[in-house]
């Protein structure tokens, strides 16, 4: 021992150096092993020292109080891994042109159950919506104007940038969303999709912008439009501001390149849409739509929006029909008959004591009518002229039931059994193929709606009389469904898309696009069109364009809106810029 | 369907037992989409939950720590081609977290620290708050928000979310020696700045009691 250290042993030095020295060896004596000299040193100085026993006791503490933490595990948003996996993706779209890989692009994200990566707690979500009275009301063109950049409306290539780019044409055709401007309005957007790039050129379409874009106001809160195949009217599935639904009537804006859609189909009917007994809309924002009938007749469709001189301060307020509220709308099946002379769709109590039931509006109706009154029924699909229903039996008694279907005459109620076990048969247009549920069903999170069991979700031939093992199963889609379905054929019947949605997460789910061959039955995944990519809920298919949300992106950026469109000579793709709180309508 | 998301997707990082770059080079130089898209699925599956709830520490702010989770994840994949080694994967991920948050940090030039405690100025403590509660006392919650933040981040690397010497060193982007110098000037910040709550919290306390105290020596 050298003589310092003796003097430091008899007499401690307790100068501010020494107590910080004393502080620093107790702090890193909690991260690793002190030399020995070291230690014998703090011992020493702990041993005659008050002061830095104590702060040595208060690291002690201090570590313990944070490890504490190790406890519990914060739940992270739902929606992360589909935020991270949507930006990511196209940060990819980017590096891929980047580095002018000529490999297709993965547009296939993760397998992993979407709600599963981000853990186990379930968020109600209630959104505010403001309830305003009246249906689509126009704000003056030119007020429009400034606030809503219009980029070239089409997917233009960057010849200087890509000089092997060339777009695909595509048959002429919109697509059609709802979404929320930067001032907070509602904004209905018609975009008209004349060429798109092939997959491996798509880093170099340029954004498609909203193409027309008017400013509307709507009753509700917007969860899904179904606009009419032969009129420019439009069926509104939203929120109230109790947090009910309300299904709404509404003519759709048909100012700028907005037309009517084409009459694709017209079997021999032609629906009156007006409604017969019209509503009366209340005259003040702030109040609610009431389907009061009244007995003035109405030539032209109270709902549209009146075309109104530039500057006029308050537009007029158009009707609005709600032919249902103070309901919850159930699914995403909700749709047109392919005449437009009918809406069906699935609603359960909003206080959710009771099961769903089947709803259809006549157009012109003032009310939609319930079907059933079993509070187990859920509308399927329509297929000749007749909606199609399944129906959970004896869910009261059993956990799992076998499901049956039947159709129904909606215009008198009468139905008659499917002989096929199915649950929701999606019949396409020809009548010929239907996309079911094999299976049974159970009880779905609210108690009260089934859902798909144990089973598959297939595509099969269909016949009114068949069973589906007899009819032929001719694909299986999924052999373990646990959220919702959404299928829907397009108008041709040659193309059908298939969102498989999350089981924790009802927003988001898988969307694919197969072409179905007329004649066989067979699938055919197209070079190009989109498989298992993360989508919202509430697509449109139609005219040759699939059109989709992508959840919203990173850093509040909004979602995009992906539109794959096709042609003979192949499947393209573009998309829009950012957009808020988008819903397709289809 | 639920599914173990690391087995689900393609080769797992702690397979791989290969450096991403030697892949990438096979491709001429390349980056190989693919594998980085796996990879990161990968890297997300395993560690998302941790790099959110660092984040959440670090900046108080559930929904900022989602955003910011997910642009750690945007620039892992951007990066891909940065980590050397599979197996410190890891802490390269907290390092590009902790930078994301400091980045967060001075962009805002302030850091808006709500009490995790009942004591919230107006804000309604979220679901984390109200568990962190339970686990922290108000003034240690305080006096975690006072101190620096690279050393909150020293300490809540090491001391929560258990990375070992070597690793806080990556993810803080220092040498091994100056990780554990700003984890031990982190310890003695937190002692000071609890002592400095525990003395206001007793000041305020005896404030209250006073003007009592002094209406009863009226009576």
């Amino acid at each position: 021992m050298t003589r310092a250290q003796r003097l430091r042993r008899r007499r401690p030095d307790h100068s501010g150096a020494t107590h910080e020295r004393a502080r620093n060896l107790s702090a890193e004596q909690l991260d690793g092993v002190l030399e020995p000299t070291d230690l014998a040193w703090l011992d020493e100085h702990l041993a005659s020292c008050e002061a830095c026993t104590a702060a040595a006791t208060a690291y002690e503490a201090d570590r313990m109080a944070l490890r504490g933490l190790h406890e519990f595990e914060m739940a992270p948003p739902r929606d992360l891994w589909a935020r991270t996996a949507a930006a990511i993706e196209h940060e990819g779209r980017g590096r891929r042109a980047a580095t002018r890989q000529t490999a297709a692009p993965r547009s296939l994200r993760p397998k992993p159950a979407l709600g599963v990566l981000s853990g186990v707690a379930v968020i109600a979500v209630v959104v505010g919506a403001s309830v305003i009275s009246g249906g689509w009301l126009n704000s003056p063109a030119t007020a429009l104007a400034p606030e809503s950049p219009t980029p070239p409306p089409v997917a233009a290539a960057s010849p200087a940038a890509t000089p092997r780019s060339t777009p695909m044409a595509v048959g002429a055709g919109d697509v059609r969303w709802l979404d929320t401007t930067a001032d907070g309005a509602l904004a209905f957007n018609v975009t008209d999709i004349g060429e798109v790039c092939k997959q491996d050129h798509q880093p170099d379409c340029a954004p498609v912008s909203g193409g027309h874009s008017t400013h509307v106001e709507l009753a509700v809160r917007p969860k899904s439009i179904s606009q009419s195949p032969v009129r420019n009217q439009a069926v509104v599935v939203g929120s109230d501001g109790s947090g009910n639904d309300s299904v709404v009537v509404v003519v759709l804006p048909t100012s700028g390149p907005a037309t009517a859609p084409p009459p694709t189909v017209g079997p021999g009917s032609t629906p009156t849409d007006v409604p017969s007994n019209p509503p009366t809309a209340s005259p003040t924002p702030g109040g609610t739509a009431t389907s009061e009938p009244t007995t003035e007749p109405t030539a032209t469709p109270t709902l549209e929006p009146t075309e109104r001189p530039s500057g006029t301060p308050e537009p007029t307020v158009a009707g609005t029909l709600a032919i249902v509220s103070g309901v919850k709308v159930v699914g995403e099946t909700a749709s047109y008959s392919p005449d437009g002379g009918w809406f069906a769709f699935t609603a359960r109590s909003s206080d959710g004591t009771t099961g769903p039931d089947i709803y259809v509006w006549r157009a012109g109706d003032g009310t939609a009518q319930a079907m059933t009154d079993d509070h187990a029924s859920v509308f399927s699909s329509w297929y000749d002229g007749r909606l199609i229903g399944s129906r959970a039996p004896g869910l009261d008694l059993a956990d799992e039931v076998a499901p049956e279907s039947f159709l129904m005459d909606q215009r008198t109620g009468a139905s008659a059994p499917l002989v096929a076990a199915l649950w929701r048969p999606v019949v396409g247009p020809h009548g010929r193929w239907a996309v079911s549920w094999d299976g049974t069903v159970k009880l779905g999170a609210d108690g009260v709606t089934p859902v798909p069991a144990a089973g598959s979700l297939v595509l099969h031939r269909f016949s009114e009389d068949g069973d589906i093992q007899a009819n032929g199963v001719l694909a299986t889609f999924a052999d373990d469904v646990v959220g919702d379905v959404d299928v829907r054929w397009d108008e041709t019947g040659n193309w059908l898309a298939v969102w498989l949605g999350d089981a924790n997460d009802p927003s988001i789910g898988r969307l694919s696009l197969y072409r179905v061959d007329r004649t066989s039955g067979d699938l055919d995944q197209a070079k190009g069109a989109p498989q298992e990519v993360i989508a919202q809920s509430g697509f449109s298919i139609g005219k040759g364009r699939l059109a989709w949300a992508t959840p919203p992106g990173q850093g509040g950026e909004g979602s995009r809106v992906q539109i794959v469109a096709w042609s003979d000579d192949g499947v393209g793709a573009v998309e829009s810029g950012p957009v808020e709180d988008v819903v397709l309508i289809h | 369907m639920v599914a173990d998301p690391t087995a689900a997707v393609l080769p797992g990082y702690a397979e791989r037992g290969r450096m991403p770059g030697s892949r990438a080079a096979s491709v001429s130089g390349m980056w190989d989409h693919e594998e980085a898209d796996a990879f990161i699925e990968t890297l997300f599956a395993k560690h998302h939950n941790e790099i959110y709830a660092y984040l959440v520490r670090m900046l108080r702010e559930p929904e900022l720590a989602a955003d910011l989770t997910q642009d750690a994840f945007v620039k892992a994949y951007k990066n891909y081609e940065t980590l050397e080694k599979a197996e410190n994967a890891r802490a390269w991920l907290y390092q590009i977290a902790h930078r994301v948050a400091l980045d967060e940090i001075r962009r805002r030039k302030i850091i808006r620290f709500f009490p995790w405690s009942g004591e919230s100025r107006g804000a309604s403590p979220s679901a984390e708050h109200v568990v962190m509660d339970a686990h922290l006392s108000g003034d240690m919650q305080r006096a975690l928000a006072r101190i620096p933040e690279r050393q909150r981040a020293a300490l809540l690397l090491a001391e929560v979310h258990d990375l070992t010497g070597v690793e806080l060193a990556a993810a803080l982007g220092v040498s091994h020696v100056a990780a554990r110098a700003l984890l031990t000037r982190a310890r003695e910040s937190l002692r000071q700045a609890l002592a400095a709550e525990q003395a206001a919290e007793a000041e305020a306390e005896a404030a209250k009691t006073a003007p009592s105290r002094s209406a009863e020596n009226h009576r």
